[in-house]
């Protein structure tokens, strides 16, 4: 037995050992400007299931030491903020624009206009540079097709609420996630009061009160879109590249509502720290990462929908088809739902969640 | 002065060194980030804000959420304690048929902790799961809905959280002194006598420390409340996990953490008063291994028998249908559908042949074991303190030691990026943020108060009479504690490493603050590659990791307890 605590000891000793020459190692190679091959540490929400290791392989196929940090959207956020005096990342992808113009907000970017940015829509990407939109992701009301025909079905956020008929009958995502968030931009966007609470008049704050209460909330793990097609909750928000996913995986067909004002996109960016210590590498790496064929081999290879306009033009055809059918994106003032959202999600989560 | 220097002379420089080693652990890595995130929160350009006091005081949800925790917490008291004794009592103490096998089954929660636990459960018992299929499949009109709420909520948690009395409870009555069973049926007790006067009193401290964490377990459920507790029976800690992550309802957060942590905090004071009120434990000298006692009534016997079968179904179900399940795909397992052709070994193959696949695997191995390991020996030389040492010292110690248990880690992991991504004097003036080491300080801060709590325990089981009959004969203070006091303490010493290393083999909340790029753990490869959005056979990788960590669990638990055991009994 003491044997055994002796080896416990020794080990740990070692691991701690190890662990620090790593971390010291580390801090010797940095060196300001630096060269194209420098290592980069890239963060993203966007790297499960082998994405990190397709994207690194590609990245060193054309000259690029990359390593990714993984982890939840709200996650990787949340802790780039709080390293923001000393960053690890060198580049950050996959945030949507909310999580970019906080990290804008807060000086944390670095200007930097690559080539391919003038394939991607203005309203995709900062006007000033810090970041540019690479993959697009509709945010849409999906339905059970054989319970409303395209007659029946709402056309628009707020009849889901108004109209008795769908009350109850909808799916809300938990209000952590960027498609919840991105729904409630949306509909708050129609009450937009800088008078009122948290920038929503009261009006506004009544129907959000209704949307909420009258939404049916999924636990988490239960199967919405099982509940969709077994008609126990027909309505389900959805991202655009999940309508396409969910399509194959069910082998079953869903209604898309495509409401007048248009859907709202949520843009994931790219964005360069602005206290890298390898920019010529980073600025590098974004110049080839944004760029149409890397881009394309993206879609195609994990089925999104790419900013970049060349690069969506070979995206997989069921996205190019959605694409076409979502023609009209709604406006959405990003400023002002950034200013806003965090109060808007616990104002509803302490007062109007059930 | 003279009171310093009377203070210096009780110590030798190596219990001073111990000493020091403590205060500086304690000050950087609890008390100071902890602080200063707590004033960052708090005090908004100089100014003391109160307005979220009222609005969490105004909301009716987060009041019902804390009536709720609190109505769990309670409850799993009662709950957790009667089951824990019950399988502990049949496994160890009566004689029971097919003892060993109901062991295995009753172990199970030890290796079933975490994403598992979920995963498990939510597949058994949730809305479509296996369960409702099943029963509505017997009884048409059988309405799916019935098992959400409190009821199912208490269910689950109190099946999920008897590992502690199957380890800790097991090994207080393995030293149980059996001549005084034996003395006592000779002079004509009866059983169940037995069992109040002789046998539960010598399991007293560990039922102290087993309840205070049932009681905190039941008070920070989360898994639990969010699949089954539905609309009706919402708890606090899945808010004050939400709100932790937004930077804005932060504050909230911390409030809510705060005042979870005070009601913690006062329970803990009552317990240990209670506690130091006398625990004079006699236990066995002479290794005279417990015999098992036969049920004299029939009746009884064979309503024990069949209460222990039913507990064994229940505890192993989940398991069961978890490795079977893995081997299918996202829509069987959504559809519970047992059909043929969806079983394939396509996933299993896909994640073990990819390039790096088992990298996360040695990493977090690696984090968890060195974690458990130096948690342990710092609560060891902690526990030490308060139970011989100044008892101001101890009680301060003991206090600091559990600061862990007040916040969230969502905010422990914050605390420490915030704190140290700037040089420091306390740390040397080096910065963590960036470094491997970071994550390995945390893991250690987390682990802290559970390891604390069972190791004290351990020591206040301890029969001081063994310690100071080695010390009057020669022996020096270090030796008398190596040779006479570890060995008896060997048996918790070593659970409470494999506990702590189970349960952060899996760890997602603090790990994705705090990883050194080049080292990524197995909790971001599940979580990230299980989450709702991501692309892939979400749900079926979820089960395969499932398996994956009961393996890895299983391993150390074999490898530290299960063959430790084993010999100590062929010893006897």
């Amino acid at each position: 037995m003491k044997k055994k605590i002796v080896i416990m000891l020794v080990f740990c000793l070692m691991a701690s050992l190890a662990l620090f020459a790593a971390g010291s190692q580390e801090g010797a190679a940095g060196e300001e400007g630096g060269s194209k091959s420098d290592k980069l540490v890239i963060y993203t929400n966007s790297g499960s299931n082998g994405r990190d290791q397709w994207l690194t392989d590609l990245a060193a196929e054309n000259g690029f030491s990359i390593t990714v940090v993984e982890g939840g959207g709200g996650d990787i956020f949340n802790r780039a903020i709080a390293e923001k005096n000393s960053p690890v990342a060198d580049v950050v992808f996959g945030l949507n624009m909310l999580n970019f113009a906080e990290f804008k907000n807060q000086d944390m970017l670095m200007s930097y206009t690559p080539a391919w940015a003038a394939q991607v829509d203005s309203a995709m990407k900062d006007a000033d540079g810090y970041y540019h939109g690479i993959v697009k992701q509709a945010i849409v009301l999906v339905y059970n097709p054989e319970i409303y025909s395209e007659a029946d079905a709402p056309k628009d956020w707020p009849e889901l609420w108004q109209n008795p008929a769908f009350q109850g009958k909808y799916n809300i995502f938990g209000l952590g996630g960027g498609t919840s968030r991105t729904v409630l931009a949306s509909i708050a966007m129609r009450y937009r009061d800088d008078n009122g609470e948290y920038g929503i008049s009261a009006e506004g704050w009544e129907e959000i009160k209704q949307y909420i209460q009258h939404g049916y909330m999924n636990a988490e793990g239960e199967d919405y879109i099982l509940n969709l097609i077994n008609n126990k909750i027909p309505m389900t928000m959805l991202w655009g590249s999940g309508v396409v996913e969910k399509q194959n995986t069910y082998n079953t067909t869903l209604g898309v509502m495509n409401p007048e004002v248009g859907v709202p996109f949520v843009v994931e960016q790219v964005g360069i720290m602005a206290k890298t210590k390898h920019p010529v590498a980073a600025k590098a790496f974004v110049e080839w990462f944004g760029t149409a064929e890397v881009q394309a081999a993206w879609a195609q290879k994990f089925g999104t929908s790419p900013a970049n306009s060349e690069a969506m033009k070979s995206a997989l055809p069921d996205a190019v088809a959605l694409d076409n059918y979502l023609t009209k994106a709604q406006y959405i003032d990003w400023a002002f739902v950034l200013k806003y959202v965090d109060n808007w999600v616990e104002k509803i989560e302490l007062e109007f969640v059930e | 002065m003279s009171t310093h220097n009377s203070f210096l002379k009780r110590f030798n420089p190596a219990a001073l060194i111990i000493y020091l080693f403590l205060a500086w652990f304690i000050v950087a890595f609890l008390i100071y980030p902890n602080i200063s995130l707590l004033i960052n929160t708090f005090v908004k350009g100089g100014q003391v804000s109160f307005e979220n006091f009222s609005k969490l005081f105004s909301s009716k949800r987060a009041m019902m959420s804390f009536r709720n925790s609190f109505l769990l917490a309670f409850s799993m008291v009662v709950t957790v304690n009667l089951v824990g004794t019950f399988i502990v009592l049949v496994t160890e103490y009566f004689d029971i048929r097919g003892a060993r096998i109901l062991k295995v089954g009753f172990m199970s929660t030890l290796v079933y902790s975490g994403i598992v636990l979920v995963a498990g459960y939510q597949f058994l018992y949730s809305s479509n799961g296996f369960l409702v299929k099943a029963l509505s499949g017997i009884f048409p009109d059988y309405k799916a809905e019935w098992f959400t709420g409190y009821s199912a909520v208490l269910f689950i948690m109190t099946f999920a959280c008897t590992s502690n009395h199957m380890i800790f409870l097991t090994n207080a009555i393995r030293n149980i002194d059996y001549g005084t069973i034996e003395a006592a049926r000779n002079m004509g007790a009866s059983q169940l006598r037995i069992l109040r006067t002789v046998v539960l009193p010598v399991l007293k401290p560990t039922f102290f420390s087993v309840t205070i964490l049932t009681f905190l377990t039941g008070l920070s459920a989360i898994s639990a409340p969010i699949v089954v507790g539905g609309k009706g029976f919402q708890t606090i800690n899945p808010m004050i996990l939400q709100f932790s992550k937004s930077p804005t309802s932060r504050e909230i957060a911390a409030l809510m953490a705060i005042i979870l942590g005070l009601s913690t905090l006062i329970l803990l004071i009552i317990m240990n008063r209670v506690e130091k009120g006398g625990n004079y434990i006699s236990i066995s000298k002479t290794p005279t291994k417990i015999l098992k006692q036969k049920i004299a009534s029939k009746p009884v016997r064979v309503l024990m028998h069949a209460v222990s079968y039913i507990l064994f179904t229940v505890y192993v179900t989940p398991m069961v249908l978890v490795i079977i399940f893995s081997f299918t795909n996202t829509v069987a397992i959504n559809t519970v559908d047992l059909s043929l052709g969806n079983f394939s070994l396509s996933n299993y193959i896909m994640l073990f042949t990819r390039r790096g696949a088992l990298d996360p695997y040695l990493v977090s191995i690696v984090y968890s074991m060195a974690a458990a390991v130096i948690v342990t020996t710092i609560c060891l030389m902690a526990s030490r303190i308060i139970h011989k040492g100044n008892r101001k010292v101890g009680t301060l110690l003991e206090f600091s030691l559990l600061i862990p248990w007040l916040l969230p880690a969502t905010l422990i992991a914050m605390s420490l990026i915030l704190t140290y991504d700037l040089p420091k004097p306390i740390m040397g003036n080096q910065i963590l943020v960036g470094s491997p080491l970071l994550m390995l300080f945390a893991y250690i801060i987390v682990s802290l108060p559970f390891s604390l709590r069972m190791l004290k325990a351990a020591f206040f089981s301890l029969d001081a009479s063994l310690e100071d009959a080695a010390k009057s004969m020669g022996a020096s203070r270090f030796y008398a504690f190596r040779k006479v006091v570890l060995p008896v303490l060997l048996p918790t010493v070593l659970a409470v490493i494999v506990l702590t290393f189970n349960n952060l083999l899996g760890n997602y909340d603090l790990s994705v603050f705090l990883y050194h790029p080049a080292y990524k753990p197995l909790g971001i490869v599940i979580k990230t590659a299980t989450e709702e959005t991501s692309i892939g056979d979400a749900k079926a990788l979820m089960f395969i990791y499932s398996v994956i960590l009961m393996i890895i669990s299983t391993g150390a638990i074999y490898f530290f307890y299960g063959r430790n055991t084993e010999k100590k009994k062929l010893r006897k």
